[in-house]
């Protein structure tokens, strides 16, 4: 709202100065020409045009694959392809993956946690221990199969990014010494830190060596789990034991983990490291494909 | 994520190794194929890796309990050689005690690997050995030597096939034609948007001038 003294002057100096600034409104009917009429525009309030921005929906998007008639395999049919497509390569490094696509809201809790397999797909982790150093439980945990031990030296190393291993667990003991070096910053990104709530914060360090020694992690990402299931050279029924094992495993934890949010399986998807993704319809071997559990199990 | 028709249409493009050259049921006698070969090109390796890339996936799929085996070096002096392992034709009538011990020999067979780790395994007792000269060939003709040597059976695609090919090679044109189309549509949004940027730029400085 303007002044009103400055609203007075202007209208003062129209009245005095230019008394016949306005123009004569000519005396048209209104109901003869109404087209010349003109509405005030000036005045007219121009609604901002907002394109307000779709609302994300709650949950990820899930489609109903059994209504959209989407091709799904039996494990052999894909593992199958999948050999057919590895064909020639070194079975070692090449790896079947597992993806789960979970029917879940898109904030709210995840699924994390590490899992022992049946068929390890990787069998040699490196481990580092911290631990006062020259303890008992330093020696224990060298013979148990540790790489590094050790308080201050195991620090320094890695505060000089030298980090040649890829599980870090502490005792308890040497928590606190833990949380004096400050190494949140390095070891925090690259998913190293030892936390109580991981399990990597421990009592019993041979224990927790030769659990996680042959377990692997995985967590929900954007709704999805993928983590490696199995090596190339693995028979159908190793790889049967292993996804099961996830399935299951993975099922109970959506059980536990659902007081308000529901979060269920919706989709197993198998892929190698070079191949397609093939969904899976939870079934071993189709008899009418014409091909044998056997017939996938030998050298590629 | 992927959407639906997105997936789909990537699953459609296997087909690719369900036909095609290369697509073949080979005959009970072959037990199972060796390829050996350079991982650089020089000195005629190309075939070898082009076969191995191209036909390979569809013989493997086709006889999945076959195991063919690649095995690559830096040796690019050595000759290109792919070796076939045929069951002899006096022992093939005891098929299935020797198919039992024969499967159980490819076992002292390594896998496939990367740093010579998997040559060429002599012949057992009820096996002869092709060998074929990859040097300097084309992957096509290498084919034709393998096709003749152990007499596959070639399958051939059915209509239903050869209608889905053709249907995702008009999708794949069309594609192309529509990406050169949004490209276009990009660049000159994009110029526009740098124009505009240039003469902020520009008019900004002026104000600041001015001031």
């Amino acid at each position: 709202m303007a002044p009103i003294d400055r609203c007075l002057a202007s209208v003062a100096r129209l009245t005095l100065s230019q008394p016949s600034i306005r123009p004569a409104v000519p005396l048209i009917p209104r109901f003869l020409a109404p087209a010349l009429i003109q509405s005030r525009q000036a005045s007219v309030v121009r609604t901002k045009k907002t394109t307000k921005k779709k609302a994300v929906p709650k949950d990820f998007k899930r489609h109903n694959l059994e209504k959209r008639e989407f091709p799904q395999y039996t494990l052999c049919d894909a593992m199958r392809v999948l050999r057919a497509v590895e064909v020639g390569q070194p079975p070692a490094t090449i790896k079947y993956e597992i993806h789960i696509n979970l029917k879940t809201a898109r904030n709210g809790p995840v699924i994390k946690n590490s899992i022992r397999l049946p068929n390890p797909v990787q069998s040699d982790w490196q481990i580092a221990v911290i631990c006062p150093e020259g303890s008992d439980i330093a020696t224990a945990a060298t013979a148990a199969g540790a790489v590094a031990v050790g308080e201050e030296t195991l620090f320094e190393a890695i505060r000089q990014e030298k980090i040649d291993f890829d599980r870090l667990i502490c005792h308890e003991n040497s928590e606190k010494a833990l949380n004096k070096a400050g190494l949140g910053k390095i070891l925090g990104p690259k998913g190293l830190m030892p936390s109580k709530r991981m399990k990597t914060i421990v009592n019993d360090v041979v224990k927790s060596i030769r659990d996680s020694a042959g377990a692997a992690d995985y967590r929900e990402r954007q709704g999805v789990i993928r983590m490696a299931i199995g090596q190339l050279g693995h028979t159908p029924d190793q790889l049967k034991a292993n996804i099961q094992a996830l399935l299951k495993k993975v099922k109970s934890e959506c059980a536990e983990i659902s007081e308000e949010v529901s979060k269920e399986v919706h989709e197993v998807i198998l892929s190698t490291t070079n191949g397609p993704a093939l969904s899976l319809n939870a079934k071993l071997n189709d008899p009418e494909s014409g091909i044998t559990v056997e017939s996938l199990s030998g050298v590629m | 994520m992927r959407s639906l028709g997105e997936r789909l249409n990537l699953l459609r493009k296997l087909i690719n190794i369900r036909c095609g050259p290369g697509a073949a049921i080979l005959p009970a006698e072959v037990t199972r194929i060796h390829m050996d070969f350079a991982l650089r090109l020089k000195g005629g390796h190309m075939g070898a890796r082009k076969f191995w890339r191209e036909y390979l996936p569809r013989l493997k799929y086709h006889n999945p309990s076959i195991p063919m085996i690649v095995n690559r070096h830096d040796q690019n002096q050595l000759p290109p050689t792919m070796t076939i392992y045929l069951r002899k034709a006096g022992s093939s009538a005891a098929v299935p005690a020797s198919s039992s011990s024969s499967s159980s020999e490819p076992i002292a067979q390594p896998s496939s690997s990367r740093t010579n780790l998997s040559k060429a395994q002599p012949p057992t007792a009820d096996e002869r050995v092709v060998h074929i000269d990859m040097a300097n060939k084309h992957s096509s003709h290498i084919l034709e030597f393998f096709m003749a040597e152990t007499r596959a059976v070639p399958l051939q695609p059915t209509n239903e096939e050869i209608a889905e090919m053709q249907a995702l090679e008009t999708l794949r044109k069309n594609a192309e034609v529509d990406r050169e189309r949004v490209r276009l549509l990009r660049l000159e949004k994009k110029k526009e948007e740098d124009m505009l940027k240039r003469a902020r730029a520009a008019g900004g400085m002026a104000e600041q001038e001015e001031a």
